[in-house]
């Protein structure tokens, strides 16, 4: 019995007749597709999931240049009520479309060590007076820290399209780059961050990608 | 949200691998979210949004033995 619909992602058609798989529908909601299942219930949040979820979401990414990944466990009622959500935020998609046409995720993270910071600090969040109260009130990013944050993006240069910050409070891991990167880039990424990034003695990066760009959804609908 | 489903929150992330908490981290954190229409439990996700940073920086798996 089906109860609702799984979205995977939003993407942009690609003229194809051709579906990632056979249980997938492209639900036409005005020049944005969006790929679904109809499923009885919610998914359980196991690892058998969750690698689903992306390997279908990976495989959108072959069939579309722009393709904006849901959160796991997305789910809506039927296709009327996906196409009032898509009509009611369509500005965000189609801004969001635009940001990750053609190009995909590579994540960095920082280890080291060093003091920990107070709390988390996620430069993705916007800022109002309450997080600009808290700032202020937040010992500066280490120096070392920066160093290594400003070494990374001086090797990769012209890489890096768009870039999402997150700062832990859990050292050694001391901070996680997200960058937005053209497909097909990952090797390029890699090598342009082979060997010692100043900043950090006795520290390490770790790099992971490529991903769909899951942390380069709309702010607004994240 | 049911005690199964929380404790079967708890056993992704306690044997959780390196490359499935990087999994975790981008499917289950990042993405566009539908506000009002998620059924999955938010309990799950706090759960694991919380402890996924102590997780991936697990100190014997970054700096090896030694440190």
């Amino acid at each position: 019995m089906t109860t609702g619909l799984y979205v995977f992602a939003l993407l942009r058609p690609s003229g194809g007749d051709e579906r990632p798989s056979p249980e997938l529908t492209l639900v036409p909601c005005g020049g944005i597709d969006a790929a679904v299942v109809p499923v009885s219930g919610p998914p359980a949040v196991d690892a058998d999931a969750l690698r689903s979820h992306d390997a279908v979401v990976r495989r959108l990414c072959e069939s579309s240049a722009s393709v904006l990944p849901m959160r796991f466990g997305s789910l809506v009622v039927d296709e009327t009520a996906l196409r009032q959500w898509v009509e009611s935020v369509r500005p965000s998609l189609e801004r969001g479309l635009e940001v990750v046409a053609g190009r995909e995720q590579m994540v960095v993270r920082i280890y080291g060590d060093l003091e920990p910071t107070v709390c988390d600090e996620d430069e993705t969040v916007p800022e109002n007076l309450g997080t600009r109260y808290l700032r202020q009130r937040l010992p500066a990013m280490p120096k070392p820290l920066t160093r290594t944050i400003e070494g990374v993006r001086e090797r990769l240069g012209a890489l890096v399209l768009g870039e999402r910050v997150e700062r832990h409070q859990t050292p050694p891991l001391l901070a996680t780059l997200r960058h937005l990167v053209p497909r097909n880039a990952g090797e390029a990424y890699r090598a342009a961050l082979a060997g010692n990034i100043p900043g950090l003695e006795g520290g390490k990066i770790e790099i992971s990608g490529p991903w769909p760009p899951y942390a380069f959804t709309p702010e607004e609908l994240s | 949200m049911t005690k199964p489903r929380r404790d079967a929150a708890r056993a992704l992330l306690e044997e959780a691998d390196p490359s499935l908490l990087e999994l975790v981290d981008n499917v289950l954190t990042k993405g566009v979210v539908i506000h009002g229409e998620i059924v999955l439990g938010l309990a799950d996700v706090d759960l694991i949004y919380l402890r996924i940073s102590a997780l991936l920086c697990a100190a014997d798996r970054v700096l090896g033995p030694g440190r």
